[in-house]
């Protein structure tokens, strides 16, 4: 429709309001509570004249009418604005420090005296360690609220009172650091006035958008920068993951970049100081600076020595999956054509492997199916074994808001987490126990019938020899081993399969089992079998955990795959990438990390070379890791901080951050974002690319790219599902893959009429035999899991002041019954005990774990819970059994 | 219905209201009923305090209201503060015409010279033998039409008999029913609501609470031939918490249009009705703050549009219509079944203020308010100074004036609405200024605070008016009162807003150099400042 705005012509949709249209045209109408497509309208400041008559309407709410007469400037309408500002402007009592006030701003501009007549000063909230609160400033435009509860769900800030008494209050009136307040940061970018700032905020001189360095969600954030610091930070909203929101990890934490401790130079083990961890000792004490030639030379000329020793496939090395795209292809192509082995990882072994290969054996591709917006065309979500609230907090508010608006939530936790407040039903089943669920449920739909035959028979193989395995999978039987009670595992079969389209999320809770692949294919043949693949509002979404583990395979750093999942035991393939690269590929396929240390213990691995990943701390049974790492010949750890695993290096090299270089990152759904630098390395750090470049060279194998664009270039050239990737089109938001050339769109929702390997494959699997001697010795099942304020073994985040007050430490969490039993009380130390090891730590009670399981997170150094972490792999993917460590619980004097 | 799967935040609201009522909701409580709701404790307090914004009562209950103060509340005031029994004040009690009326205890009183009286009319057992039973309601041919009426095939005829006789809106706003009904009819999708407006809280105003204890049988039958009309499948009652004698004889009357149901086989085929107690303020009673109250939400107006009849309850198309409006309906359509020429249409005028006999009167719609004084309320318009012809939002006319009729064109023809149709009288030698104070404070503490101009602005000229009383306002400040009212009525998201000023304006038209006199610190009527000086 058509409309006139100040006598110029605009065009609008049905529906739109005046002030969309307004400011699409450019114009801006002045505005303090508009909380975008949220109809707020509290404010009564967005008034313009209509050719309704000379009556202002409020633009935020007046939809556009075909032929309007809109005016957004008149002097009547300066006198209205003038009047509301000059009630905001009695009431507006004094910031503190710096701030950005849209109230004094408009004021300023409408010629409003800034009469400061405070009426009831009321005290400043100072509590929370990053957030400030003055209510004084406040107009109670609701917008902070609004951000909370509709855009984010976290139900902490409300309204209290009515009328002139009408206050914002977190929680029950508490302050805000005594509130449930997860520090997101939501409320602090929707105020107006600052009434809810940083703390110490500050006008920043120069922004950059980038993604965030932190989880597989991939949000897309504004960098605020002053003085060479990140100042502060804020949610990118349009065509990104996030759409504007943050999680606490984004919002706050970032000041691990310029933290002191950087690695600025690289540094060699002095002589004679023998391998193993500083144990107290200052670093300068056990490492010496050295120049970069100098250790580049060492690495090489140790590489050569080993390789020529013992071949190349003495040799291995775990890429980072912090690093961007372009690093990893540019690690794992260092390590096959320049040192000549494929025994190259990454950290989805320890994590998503088993969702990747799964997904990949079944559908012909490892990565999640559906887009995260696409959660708000489901009618029911499926979360399985994640606690999305604290290891992917923008991910649950989409959840939370689909559940808001009416989806079914059905939970598979053990746990019983705090997002089931929003779930239609939360099956708390106990741990392992997955298979017998999910074969439960599908034996159901198929008992009755509610199959997706014509999905079955044009789409799947398989169908008949899986059938055929589900007939013990009866309901009594089930409900036995899972705990679930028959009529929950009912309903939720019934609501998965028949209030479709439904989509299937998980996480660990899934993978790191003995079982994991299991635990997967049980997920996908539910999909298989509902036809909940493929189309908008279903699919299989596992969530990724590191911000870029998905291009870290996207790009080939796992044995035997190269870039784009293409296999290197393919001859003709790997004669495209030898021609390419002019080098000899590795013909055999090489180990996956856990293998790598284990047989680095045994003496057959005798060089590894790790990339930012805190191995010591994060892979199972960290004794027999310890021990691996003191019988290497060579250690190389390249990071951006001395580790606990860097302790143990021959060589350290001093890596550039996320915030210092360029290149992308791909999220866990499939999007390739762009990365950009805020900033020059410290010291003399530099990109990883750059150092595996240059240790190329030194062993014959020139590597020479005139950037990461460079690299990118190369990656499109060898990987289809890159291809068709244009620089230009990453500006913000980025690309979801298969981009193929010519396809420069990219491909929101996988398998869309066909699946990407042809047919989908349905995979018997078995339940999981219990190991019941180990129940009677071990009586506890230990789970390891995530805070929502760290991230992995906190590296990152323990150097972020914000985060160290917010989560200071960790306990052993334990059911209150079995507490009590027990005969222990919060705050009491215990010794917990498995078949690798023991720790002492301090317990305290959780209502959300069942009996006889206990939680733990693996963020600290403190409680180094991988040392009971048994070395138990998935046969497939060789991924740890990080959710089902068989425990006791002892009580110290 | 719920916002939420496995919520049901109306019955948390109704829990609220019931706890609140009763005493002060303990923070364990709040914790045990979010748990129980699935929802979070601040979400609870935000209920609470927005429906209890002074926490629990306690003692007694003044009533504030206008006819109140002017009929001795200020001095009932200093008599319970002499005697030193704990009180607090509320904006109405709804017993306008027993002024000044006190609450102890969920009895109501009278204060009077020999002390305090219990209203009759407020009591159980009055209410009881005075109210209209299933037997007397079908003898009078009660029923009769919605029993023909369900059989109709097509029932949109009844909006031309509506629009026959030009049957407006009782509850305030005037709206022509048919239009809404019609509305209503055109919104999408087949579930369809209709929401009774029994909030009544505007002091002057109390012919709801009549008709709702004295004819609750005629309202059901309006209601449910409304619904019918529009398609509804669920009629709610929204009814003020304080009518509890309302309440009581809906039940009843709800349990007997169960037997009638049975008795004629119309079981099944009715509409669902139901009842909901509501607190809160003044506000509530505006449509769109009424459904976020149905919805178990803070009883805050919505943005419109669009209008409920479009998007309404739970987002439905929703007609909300006033209980007033819907007991006309009955007589209406029976009238169109009989064949008769349309009647007039008689309507209840509240008369307090004052008068000797304030009381309410049904009347016919249009009645001359000279008439209505002198024949009902005992007055003259030689004791006249001003009137407020439809309750505190329509505004002020002068005693000149008192030559109108009280009909929907007043708004037109006088600027003045007619509003509930609760005429209050201010007598010649009243002071105009303790009146306004009353009318702003009651806006100020009924305004639920979401829109800036309408939380700020009624605040401000609430102060206005303290200072004018005091002789302590300049005539700039009277002037710079007439703009932020105009800012007010301009701005405002809903009525409440709108209106909260135009009393004071309408003063300053027609009493300016009271109004002017009174700034400078003299009082024409010499009752304020100490006997004038």
């Amino acid at each position: 429709m058509h409309l006139t705005l100040d006598g110029k012509e605009a065009s609008a949709e049905e529906g739109e309001t005046i002030l969309e249209v307004a400011s699409r045209e450019g114009i801006d109408i002045p505005r303090l509570c508009d909380s975008g497509g949220r109809r707020n309208g509290v404010c009564r400041l967005c008034m313009v004249e209509t050719d309704a008559g000379g009556r202002g309407a409020p633009s935020c709410s007046t939809r556009v009418r075909e032929g309007m007469a809109v005016r957004t400037e008149s002097p009547h309408l300066a006198t209205v604005r003038k009047g509301i500002l000059s009630l905001l402007m009695e009431e507006h009592g004094d910031h503190e420090g710096a701030h950005e006030c849209r109230v004094e701003h408009y004021a300023r501009e409408y010629g409003v005296e800034p009469a400061h007549r405070k009426r009831g000063v009321r005290d400043v909230d100072a509590s929370h360690p990053a957030i400030l609160f003055n209510p004084n400033v406040c107009i109670l435009c609701r917008k902070c609220v609004i951000a909370c509860n509709d855009e984010q769900v976290h139900e902490v800030l409300s309204l209290a009172g009515r009328g002139r008494g009408t206050r914002i209050s977190f929680d029950l009136g508490v302050s805000l650091s005594e509130s449930d307040c997860t520090s997101c940061g939501a409320c602090v970018d929707a105020c107006p006035t600052d009434a809810l700032i940083e703390k110490g905020w500050r006008p920043a001189e120069r922004t950059v958008i980038t993604t965030c360095p932190y989880c597989g969600v991939g949000c897309t954030v504004e960098y605020g920068i002053a003085e060479g610091r990140i100042v502060w930070a804020r949610g990118v909203g349009g065509n990104t993951v996030n759409q504007g929101t943050l999680c606490v990890k984004g919002k706050f934490a970032f000041q691990h970049e310029a933290s002191d401790d950087r690695l600025r130079t690289p540094l060699i083990r002095k002589e004679g100081v023998p391998k193993g961890p500083l144990l107290g000792r200052k670093p300068e004490e056990v490492f010496r600076k050295a120049t970069w030639p100098e250790a580049l030379d060492r690495v090489a000329g140790r590489i050569r020595v080993i390789r020529d020793a013992d071949g190349p496939a003495a040799i291995a090395g775990i890429a980072s999956d912090r690093s961007t795209n372009e690093d990893i292809f540019a690690f794992q192509k260092f390590m096959r054509a320049a040192v000549g082995t494929d025994n190259v990882d990454q950290s989805a072994t320890l994590c998503h492997a088993p969702s990747a290969a799964m997904l990949s054996w079944a559908l012909g591709a490892g990565a999640s199916t559906n887009p995260v917006r696409d959660l708000r065309n489901a009618r029911t979500i499926l979360l399985v074994g994640s606690n999305t609230e604290r290891a992917h907090p923008v991910i649950a508010s989409y959840i939370k808001r689909a559940a808001k608006r009416g989806a079914h939530l059905l939970i598979v936790d053990p746990r019983n987490l705090e997002i089931a407040r929003f779930a239609r039903l939360s099956l708390n089943l106990r741990p392992g126990t997955d298979v017998v669920l999910f074969s439960a449920m599908a034996k159901l739909i198929l008992d009755n019938g509610w199959e997706d035959r014509a999905f079955i028979e044009a789409r799947t193989e398989g169908f008949e020899a899986w059938a055929k395995v589900l007939e013990p999978f009866n309901l009594e039987y089930a409900s036995g081993v899972t705990g679930v009670s028959a009529d929950d595992i009912r309903l939720a079969a019934t609501l998965y399969a028949r209030e479709g389209p439904s989509v299937i999320l998980w996480t660990l809770g899934i993978t790191e089992h003995e079982n994991g692949s299991d635990n997967v294919s049980a997920l996908v043949n539910l999909a298989l079998l509902t036809g909940n693949v493929g189309k908008p509002g279903a699919g299989l979404n596992p969530i990724r955990g590191q911000n870029n583990v998905q291009g870290g395979a996207d790009m080939g750093s796992t044995p035997g795959s190269l870039p784009g999942y293409q296999n290197l035991l393919d001859p003709a393939i790997r004669a495209k990438f030898e021609a390419r690269w002019s080098r000899p590929l590795p013909e055999a396929k090489g180990w996956k990390s856990t293998e790598m240390i284990q047989l680095a213990r045994g003496g057959l691995v005798r060089l590894l070379y790790i990339s930012g990943e805190n191995s010591v701390r994060s892979h199972p049974d960290s004794r027999s890791v310890a021990e691996a790492f003191e019988k290497l010949d060579f250690l190389v750890v390249q990071d951006l901080y001395l580790t606990e695993t860097a302790e143990y290096a021959d060589v350290v090299l001093p890596a550039a951050s996320s915030f210092e270089k360029s290149g992308t990152f791909t999220n866990t759904e499939r999007r390739v974002q762009a990365v950009r630098p805020l900033f020059d390395p410290p010291g003399e750090a530099r990109a990883d690319w750059e150092i595996y470049a240059d240790l190329a060279a030194r062993l014959g194998c020139p590597m020479e790219y005139a950037g990461s664009e460079a690299i990118l270039e190369e990656i499109r050239e060898l990987t289809p599902s890159y291809a068709g990737i244009r620089p230009d089109r990453l500006e913000v938001g980025g690309l979801q893959w298969p981009i193929r050339a010519g396809e420069p769109e990219g491909t929101a929702i996988l398998h869309v009429g066909e699946f990407v390997r042809g047919k989908g494959r349905f995979r018997p699997v078995a339940a999981p035999v219990r190991r019941t001697e180990a129940e009677k010795a071990f009586p506890y099942v230990l789970i390891t899991g995530r805070q929502r304020e760290q991230y992995h073994t906190g590296t990152m985040t323990r150097r972020s002041r914000v985060i160290e007050s917010l989560a200071p430490g960790s306990a052993i969490e334990m059911n209150p019954e079995d507490m009590q039993r027990g005969g222990l009380v919060d705050g009491d130390r215990v010794r917990v005990v498995s078949s690798q090891g023991k720790l002492e730590a301090t317990v305290g009670a959780s209502a959300s774990l069942p009996r006889g399981v206990i939680f733990t997170t693996f963020h600290y150094a403190e409680l180094p819970v991988n040392l009971l972490t048994p070395p138990t792999l998935d046969p497939i993917t060789k991924t740890p059994a990080y959710k089902d460590t068989r425990v006791c619980v002892e009580k110290l004097g | 219905m719920a916002d939420v799967q496995g919520r049901a935040p109306r019955a948390l609201l109704e829990e609220i209201q019931e706890e609140g009522g009763r005493g002060e909701i303990s923070r364990e409580r709040i914790g045990e009923l979010a748990r129980q709701h699935r929802t979070t404790p601040g979400a609870v307090q935000s209920l609470y305090t927005f429906y209890f914004p002074r926490g629990p009562e306690n003692g007694a209950q003044l009533c504030n209201g206008l006819p109140c103060t002017m009929r001795g509340a200020h001095a009932a005031k200093r008599h319970l503060e002499t005697s030193g029994g704990e009180y607090d004040t509320v904006s109405c009690l709804g017993y306008c015409a027993r002024a000044p009326v006190l609450r102890k205890d969920g009895s109501y009183y009278s204060l009077g010279l020999d002390g305090l009286q219990e209203i009759e009319e407020s009591q159980r057992g009055f209410v009881e033998a005075h109210a209209q039973r299933l037997a007397d309601y079908r003898s009078e041919g009660g029923y009769a039409a919605l029993l023909r009426f369900l059989e109709e095939s097509d029932r949109r005829f009844l909006l031309d008999v509506l629009a026959n006789v030009s049957l407006r809106g009782m509850g305030g706003a005037g709206f022509a029913v048919d239009q809404k009904w019609k509305a209503v009819l055109a919104g999408a999708g087949p579930e369809r609501y209709l929401v009774v407006n029994g909030h009544e809280g505007e002091p002057g105003t109390f012919k709801d609470r009549l008709i709702l204890e004295r004819e609750p049988h005629r309202l059901l039958e309006g209601a449910l031939i409304a619904a019918l009309t529009v398609g509804a499948q669920t009629a709610v009652i929204a009814l003020r918490s304080e009518y509890a004698n309302a309440r009581a004889m809906l039940e009843e009357s709800l349990a007997e249009l169960e037997s009638f149901e049975e008795e004629t086989g119309t079981k099944g085929s009715l509409p669902r009705v139901t009842l909901m107690s509501l607190g809160g303020s003044y506000v509530t009673g505006e449509e769109t703050a009424l459904l976020e109250a149905v919805e178990g939400k803070r009883s805050e107006p919505r943005l419109r549009p669009p209008f409920p009849a479009e998007v309404g309850l739970y987002g439905r198309p929703t007609l909300v219509q006033n209980v007033e409006t819907l007991t006309l309906i009955p007589g209406l359509l029976a009238a169109h079944y009989g064949g008769a020429a349309p009647e007039g249409i008689r309507k209840y005028y509240c008369l307090t203020g004052d008068v000797p006999d304030p009381g309410a009167y049904r009347e016919r719609l249009g009645i001359r308010l000279d008439a209505l004084l002198e024949d009902d309320a005992g007055s003259s318009v030689a004791e006249l100074k001003a009137f407020l012809p439809g309750g505190l939002s329509s505004g002020l006319l002068p005693a000149s004036k008192a030559d109108l009729s009280l009909d929907f064109d007043l708004a037109k023809k006088h600027g003045c609405g007619l509003g509930t149709g609760a005429v209050i009288a201010i007598g010649r030698n009243r002071c105009i200024v303790p009146v306004l104070q009353t009318i702003s404070g009651f806006f100020e503490s009924e305004s639920c605070g979401k829109c800036v101009p309408c939380r700020l602005g009624t605040a401000k000229l609430a102060a206005l008016m303290d200072s004018l009383q005091e002789g302590k306002a300049s005539e700039a400040d009277l002037e710079e009162g007439v703009a932020l009212v105009r800012l007010m009525q301009e701005t405002s998201i809903c009525a409440l807003g709108q209106v909260a000023g135009k009393s004071f304006l309408d003063a300053m038209k027609h009493l300016r150099d009271e109004m002017v006199a009174h700034a400078r610190g003299e009082c024409p009527a010499h009752t304020c400042f100490d006997g004038g000086e």
